[in-house]
């Protein structure tokens, strides 16, 4: 049965593009999603910065023993003009990655 | 004027009352999720969706004209067999609807047109490896990598803003919701209308008013825009309801992933030469990010409903193409197209008065969905105090 089925499922299906669609499904999502995420984190701890609610060390080093991966922007004992600077660019690299992927979504649209 | 012109006329009105359903059946694909977190208020969801439709619309007209190719034998399409396939498809649209079944419209045109073609011409009009190669490989697995890629996405999302403020984490995931859910609708307008379009346009060359050469009239294409434009607006409420409340309570993050992943699978897949449902890929995103949320609940039997109206949705359609073909060509010419305009006029106006005994609107399509109730379409009334 299986011995019929193969080369009749090999025949209909093109299954090296539908690998490529999962493969590109995944990766898409998983980089504008992770993107616009960090984005947020980003803005979300530069406004806290701006608003005078920066975290204090502590809070950083507490924050990166629990392990978020948003905490990769809050390293301990950087001072907090330089951590609120690095999070307002990773919320720039992050959205910018948000505003390439709609731009290329929109092409892919017209250039059909 | 002849026999075929008004023939023409009818599979032209039929063809734009299937871009309509077509439109307000599918404005839960884009909006639902933003519908759903409160990213959009109702109203201006759809009004929105139906500019982008719109504009989409004119956007590409790249595959117009391939709507049935590879899968009817073009040698046995008549304007009989295009009418009678959007009859089957129009009516599949309105019974799904009734029900809030995010079914698939492109399926339902094609299913239309392979029962037409069958009882017009026989089996043999049907090719049935571009049918399995086509329509059912893609319809089976588009769900199923959008969930999975919904999934994985949502639980790195959540990992990542967990510590953040969740006041501004609402605000800007539903700034990001809308801009993903309007990139959906503009993916919409340029894929749905391009086969209704597609089909008017087969209608008018097999009746001879145009050549082959002459490409898709101008009048065609703004009609077509403004008729899945205007359905989209009209918002269909009922499916909205379905995808936005009644697969999982979706948060504004959720929402974004699942809009940001159906633009992606839908726009990738459309350029590596797949041609997916946008209701499945929009439905199947929806699931996912229910299912990769810790702790969120996804109502199973809404699901179950969901996959049957997939699956019997290209048969269903087939079947009720191949009535309206055989009543249409029993009757013969004219006459015979009329006399199903007609019924299948009356059976539309019985589907819109059974959707008024429980009707889903704007105002209600939020409503919480009782506890234990056998639909999403149940709406749950406040007690009497």
């Amino acid at each position: 049965m299986l011995a019929l089925v193969t080369p009749l499922a090999a025949a209909i299906v093109d299954w090296g593009g539908l690998v490529q669609v999962v493969l590109f499904a995944v990766v898409a999502g998983l980089v504008i999603v992770g993107a616009f995420s960090l984005g947020v984190v980003g803005l979300d701890r530069w406004r806290a910065f701006r608003s005078g609610a920066a975290p204090t060390a502590g809070q950083a080093a507490e924050s990166a023993a629990a392990g978020s991966i948003s905490d990769a922007a809050s390293p301990v004992g950087v001072s907090p003009p330089m951590f609120a600077f690095g999070s307002l660019a990773m919320a720039i690299a992050g959205f910018g990655i948000c505003v390439v992927a709609v731009l290329l979504g929109l092409w892919s649209i017209v250039h059909r | 004027m002849t026999e075929g012109t008004v023939i023409v006329i009818v599979v032209v009105l039929f063809g734009l009352a299937f871009d309509f359903t077509n439109g307000f059946h599918d404005t839960a694909n884009a909006m639902a999720t933003s519908v759903a977190t409160g990213a959009l208020r109702p109203r201006v969801a759809v009004g929105l969706s139906g500019v982008l439709n719109f504009v989409g619309a004119f956007l590409s007209l790249a595959v117009a004209t391939t709507i049935a190719t590879g899968i009817v034998d073009a040698g046995v399409i008549t304007t009989t067999v295009v009418f009678a396939g959007l009859v089957g498809a129009i009516t599949w649209n309105l019974v799904t609807w009734l029900f809030g079944l995010p079914s698939s419209s492109s399926h339902a045109v094609i299913g239309g047109t392979i029962g037409a073609a069958i009882v017009g011409s026989g089996w043999a009009a049907i090719q049935g490896a571009g049918i399995v190669s086509k329509v059912l490989v893609p319809a089976f697995f588009s769900p199923i990598i959008a969930a999975l890629a919904a999934a994985l996405s949502v639980m790195l999302a959540f990992r990542i803003v967990r510590r953040a403020r969740p006041d501004f984490v609402q605000r800007a995931y539903r700034i990001g919701q809308v801009a993903s859910a309007s990139l959906v609708s503009l993916a919409h307008g340029t894929n749905d209308a391009q086969k209704t379009m597609g089909i008017i346009t087969l209608a008018l060359i097999t009746n001879g008013n145009i050549s082959t050469h002459t490409g898709i009239p101008e009048w065609v294409v703004v009609t077509c825009a403004a008729a899945i434009a205007l359905g989209t607006y009209m918002g269909g409420w009922r499916v909205i309801r379905t995808v936005g409340k009644g697969i999982t309570e979706i948060s504004t993050p959720q929402g974004f992933v699942a809009e940001s992943i159906s633009s992606a699978v839908i726009l990738g897949a459309a350029h590596l030469g797949f041609a997916v449902s946008t209701t499945q890929v929009a439905s199947g995103s929806v699931l996912g990010v229910g299912l990769g949320r810790r702790g969120a609940a996804v109502r199973w039997s809404t699901v179950g409903q969901m996959v049957v109206a997939w699956v019997v949705t290209i048969p269903s359609a087939a079947i009720l193409g191949g009535a309206a073909e055989f009543v249409a060509g029993r009757i013969g010419g004219l006459p015979g197209v009329l006399v199903t305009a007609v019924v299948a006029v009356c059976v539309y106006g019985a589907i819109y008065a059974a959707s008024r005994l429980h009707p889903v609107t704007a105002d209600n399509v939020n409503a919480p969905i009782p506890e234990g109730a056998p639909s999403a379409l149940a709406i749950e009334t406040a007690p009497a105090t």
